[in-house]
């Protein structure tokens, strides 16, 4: 630049010459397009170069901007049809200088600018924390993750909109996820929680939400799902290689009864482009629930009430178990858009329990209670299987599960009942096979036809020992068959038409022998059912009428009944933006009472406890509406939702029950009657970026009315319930983390004989010191009530750990008071209880964990 | 005659001044979040990280980030290191009014062959268009230019007030925290803003000591 120094020689004073009545030709033409010229200077006078000058429009947004050469001037024009209504000067080192531009043209149009000195807002941004990809959220385990968190659930749980219950469900927005991917590939179908209790938070990249996920290629766009899936992304270091995690762990209880306890976990992981797996041993007798694990989350659950678990207390307190399992997954895909897909698991556990109750039933006369001193001992051995095929392609969709299962149970206690001793013995089992196909085509155009078959056999053959010391024996062979053909037809991009037919058959046996009775009874149940509905709309904001009209025949012994029934529903969605939703709908529904209510058999479901039905076909008509609010936020870290839902229920039996000794005898009376319940509940979650704080308040609000038969007479009942909810975490520091949870649980119950209610606390907070790779976890647990529904009770626990990228040492040390029983009342729609149960002592676990 | 000596003495005192000018200081960096497809037929572009430094005396420096590099070769062979670095598929660097002020610095390794070639500072021609977005905190402007056959948008900070920018990208009157292309074959978007972030193991490239210099044409050729 300093070469370039200006000096007119001859040619360019030529130049000049042709190029000045241009330049006044240019002027002209200015004159209509306005150019704003002038100098800009330092406040001594000299002349400023690199000056940015900016022409601004009234919305603040740069129109147009020049910058001033050497000796400070500047040229800059107004583009056509844009207007101007300030003009500003910037320069690094220089305070900014703005002007209204009427003012700039009248002034001298020399603008002297100050010194300042700036200084630059650091700023980091942890690389796309969150983004939306169409129907996609991608959510980065990175921006989410907080450095205690160990697993890829831990992560999951903190995602805004996304809710991980206990036993390891996962929700969006208050449904049941559909499918869950590692990579695109549904290796565990519904057993995920084996993948997200095992898989390290540090093997995933991100976590992405599918919304209004239809898994069948061949139906998208064309058969809309409300439901999310969620995939997995993993890191590329951890694709194509076996992994893997190993746990060792070893300690004693410090107290009586001193114990010997340990913890196994080995974990083999695969994840291939055409191949995954994933295979593991777990034990332990530290109270972990491994059962759970290979349980199928349920899909079509929905979260009505968030407060489901406030009563329970923090897992690993109670309960003495000794657990194994053993499981193994395989998947591997067949060519383009086929899959095998192979489940196995075996599951021991023997699990022992000593708990105290008084129970008080709600429809028996002089508040007769029932005292059980219980210390029981149960086994289970659990085996399952299951095998599916898959083909995925885009114009047919082929797909054939084939699960099996056994239980060989078995449980036995010694029982102080109102202070006589018992021995309670069962014997449980259980045999299951099902085979599921489901066939999609959708060759051409917009319509479909999807076709289901389920048939499926249980066996379950058990025996009870009964009060009185006889042997209960009751064999229940059920044979299930259901298909369903659905036709799908879209006129235009806002009207289809769905037609769906299905029949639905199901063969029950039973056969009951105790005291010298011997009885057997069958069932039999066909329905067919056509349904064809209108759908306005698309994905996004739609309203579908639904009309189901059902033929149904019930044969039990001797009695047959045969009817024709119609149930009219509406639901609707409207996405108003892309965080607001809401979603609302109304249903009359019919509902034959099950075999276990009809069955006229007396059947002991418990040594104490038996029930039997009226022996006629019965049944149940409810309407059903509910309105669903929600918002979701992630960029700014909202989270909101409102529902409001109300049941009624009409139905023509009632209990009437005996209590002898110790001993509940229902039986069903005919009797016209109702219930009715509603339900109000919300939450609210924000995040906020300083000290990454987050704060969510939940409350749920229930009531409802129901008869029951007390002295032969029909009463009336209402049952009342609050409960809510706070949990809030922060960072403060870099190495410091917090979070705590606080509940109030409120349950009242009225009749006319009597009233009772409860009300208890519950808090937890855990404290995170997390120096380098060291951390110190230290938490409480706090369980109290204004009422003596729950007595005070408190836990501590603390871990110390050492955690590297290849493996972590931890020390843990539980219970550190020493609390050994929990003490509460509750309340249920049948009565009220008081119960004590024996909790595990204090005690110290060592362990480490090698992650591969 | 006069004119010339004093040109002559000019160009003499600008090298002196050159030679012994310190080594500016970095006033600040950003590092981007960079897309680049290399072939067309690629659906998902290959990303890396860069930073650029921007000096006390106006020039910058554009070069490949270190810290957390993911590189992807093939469709299915992926390879991550920290370190790995030096295996960056185009390990290009940007140097704006450096060595020489007014000139743009462009360098390029191809196998263990060091290449450099000079050009005039580009002079991009921006129209400024509606429409605002938040960065890093950083509030927005929109603007776009067409630059040797490509239409560029870009998004640049009023509050850092340095015509800067990502790769050849600069001329706005805030340093340019996004910049996209119209065919989506590039993409640079800012994740971090700060001072002392200059590491030492990163390829600082303000040394071309050993670079062989070529012309713009020839260079091209070279990395065929």
């Amino acid at each position: 630049m300093n070469l370039c120094i200006f000096v007119p020689t001859k040619q360019m004073r030529m130049k000049r010459k042709t190029i000045l009545p241009l330049l006044m030709l240019l002027a002209s033409s200015a004159m209509t397009a306005q150019t704003y010229k002038g100098r800009v200077t330092t406040a001594a006078g000299q002349p400023l170069a690199n000056v940015s000058v900016l022409l601004v429009n009234e919305k603040g947004n740069n129109v147009k901007f020049a910058r001033t050469d050497k000796d400070g001037h500047f040229s800059v024009d107004v583009p056509e049809g844009k207007t101007v209504s300030r003009i500003a000067f910037v320069r690094l080192g220089y305070a900014r200088q703005e002007m209204e531009i009427g003012s700039y043209a009248k002034s001298s149009k020399t603008v002297a600018m100050t010194e300042q000195v700036q200084q630059i807002r650091e700023v980091k941004v942890t690389p796309e924390k969150f983004r939306v990809k169409g129907d996609t959220l991608i959510y980065s385990v990175s921006g989410y993750r907080e450095k205690q968190d160990r697993t890829i659930e831990d992560v999951i749980a903190r995602l805004p909109g996304v809710r991980v219950s206990t036993d390891g469900t996962i929700t969006y927005q208050g449904k049941a996820i559909n499918k869950f991917y590692v990579d695109g590939k549904d290796m565990l179908g519904g057993s995920y929680a084996m993948v997200t209790k095992n898989l390290s938070a540090d093997k995933v990249d991100s976590v992405q939400v599918l919304q209004n996920h239809q898994p069948v290629n061949a139906l998208r766009g064309k058969r809309f799902s409300d439901v999310a899936a969620m995939n997995l992304v993993l890191k590329d270091g951890v694709k194509l290689k076996w992994t893997g995690t190993a746990e060792l762990g070893s300690g004693m209880f410090l107290q009586h009864p001193w114990k010997w306890t340990r913890k196994a976990r080995l974990v083999e992981m695969f994840f291939g482009n055409k191949l995954q797996s994933l295979s593991m041993y777990k034990h332990n007798n530290v109270a972990e629930n491994v059962a759970r694990e290979v349980q199928m989350m349920g899909f079509d659950y929905s979260d009505i009430s968030p407060l489901n678990n406030i009563d329970g207390i923090g897992e690993g307190r109670d309960g003495f178990n000794d657990s194994h399992l053993l499981a193994t997954n395989w998947y591997t895909k067949i060519g383009e858009s086929s899959n095998v897909r192979l489940q196995l698991s075996a599951l021991f556990d023997k699990s022992t329990r000593h708990r105290y109750s008084e129970r008080t039933y709600l429809d028996i006369a002089d508040n007769a209670t029932v005292v059980e001193d219980r210390a029981s001992a149960s086994y289970t051995q659990q085996y399952k299987g299951e095998l599916n095929y898959s083909y995925n392609g885009s114009k047919y969709y082929i797909n054939d599960n084939l699960a099996g299962s056994m239980n060989f149970d078995h449980s036995r206690a010694s029982t102080m009942l109102n202070g006589r001793e018992t021995g309670e013995w069962v014997r449980p089992h259980k045999r299951s096979i099902t085979n599921a196909l489901d066939i999609s085509m959708s060759p051409f155009g917009r319509n479909y036809n999807h076709f289901s078959s389920k048939l499926s056999y249980n066996y379950l053959p058990g025996r009870l020992l009964l009060y009185n010391g006889t042997m209960e024996e009751v064999n229940l062979k059920t044979l299930k068959w259901e298909t369903e053909h659905n036709f799908s037809h879209r006129f235009t991009s806002w009207l289809s038409l769905d037609f769906y037919s299905s029949y639905r058959m199901e063969r029950k046996r039973e056969h009951v022998a105790y005291n010298d009775t011997l009885s057997n009874v069958s069932y039999h149940m066909d329905e067919i059912r056509v349904s064809p509905n209108i759908t306005f709309g698309g994905n996004k904001t739609y309203l579908t009428v639904r009309n189901s009209l059902r033929w149904l025949s019930r044969v039990l012994g001797d009695d047959a009944d045969r009817r024709w029934i119609y149930e009219p529903g509406i639901d609707g969605k409207w996405q108003m933006s892309s965080c607001w939703q809401v979603c609302g709908g109304y249903s009359h529904s019919f509902s034959p009472s099950g075999f276990e209510t009809v069955n006229p058999l007396r059947i002991y479901t418990s040594y104490n406890y038996a029930s039997s039905g009226t022996g006629q076909h019965d049944h149940s008509t409810g309407d059903n509406a509910s309105v669903d609010l929600r918002y979701l936020n992630p960029s700014y870290g909202w989270d909101a939702n409102l529902r409001y839902n109300y049941h009624t229920n009409h139905y023509k039996h009632l209990y009437e029950s005996q209590l002898h000794d110790g001993v509940y005898i229902r039986e069903s009376v005919s009797e016209d009657n109702r219930s009715s319940n509603q339900n109000i509940s919300g939450s609210l979650g924000r995040s906020f970026r300083p000290m990454r704080t987050h704060v969510m308040l939940r409350a749920d609000y229930g009531w409802s009315g129901y008869d029951i038969l007390y002295d032969k007479e029909k009463m009336e009942s209402r049952m009342r319930s609050l409960s809510l909810y706070l949990k809030w975490r922060m960072r403060p520091f870099r190495i410091f983390s917090v979070e705590e949870s606080s509940g109030f649980h409120y349950n009242h119950q009225l009749s006319k004989v009597r009233s009772s209610s409860t009300r208890s606390f519950s808090h937890t907070m855990n404290l995170y010191l997390q120096p380098g790779s060291w951390q110190l976890k230290v938490s409480g647990e706090c369980r109290h009530s204004p009422d003596q529904s729950e007595k005070f009770t408190f836990f501590s626990d603390a871990a110390l750990s050492y955690k590297t990228q290849k493996y972590e040492l931890s020390f843990t040390c539980k219970n550190l008071v020493g609390t050994d029983r929990r003490e509460y009342r509750s309340i249920s729609t049948t009565g009220s209880s008081y119960s004590m149960t024996e909790l595990r002592p204090r005690e110290v676990l060592v362990s480490v964990i090698f992650n591969i | 005659m006069i004119m010339k000596r004093y040109i002559f003495l000019l160009a003499l005192m600008n090298l002196f001044l050159q030679l012994t000018a310190q080594e500016p200081k970095v006033e600040f960096s950003i590092r981007y979040q960079t897309y680049h497809r290399i072939t067309e037929d690629q659906k998902v572009p290959d990303p890396s990280n860069r930073q650029l430094d921007i000096m006390t005396d106006g020039s910058s420096a554009f070069y490949p980030y270190y810290g957390m590099v993911k590189t992807i070769i093939g469709k299915d062979t992926v390879m991550t290191d920290e370190r790995k670095a030096q295996s960056d598929y185009e390990p290009y660097h940007v140097l704006k009014n450096r060595p020489r002020q007014g000139k743009l610095t462009y360098t390029a390794t191809v196998f263990v062959n060091k290449f450099y070639y000079e050009e005039p500072m580009p002079e991009m021609q921006w129209e400024t268009l509606e429409g605002d977005t938040v960065i890093c905190g950083y509030p927005c402007q929109k603007a776009q230019t067409t630059f040797r056959g490509r239409t560029w948008t870009a998004w640049y900070a009023m509050d850092l007030p340095y015509g800067d920018g990502p790769w050849k990208l600069c001329g706005l009157p805030g340093v340019i925290l996004k910049a996209q292309d119209a065919l989506g074959d590039f993409s640079f978007t800012a994740f971090m803003i700060g001072k002392d972030m200059v590491q030492k193991e990163d390829c600082h490239p303000f040394v071309i000591k050993g670079y062989k210099k070529l012309t713009p044409k020839a260079f091209e050729e070279e990395q065929c």
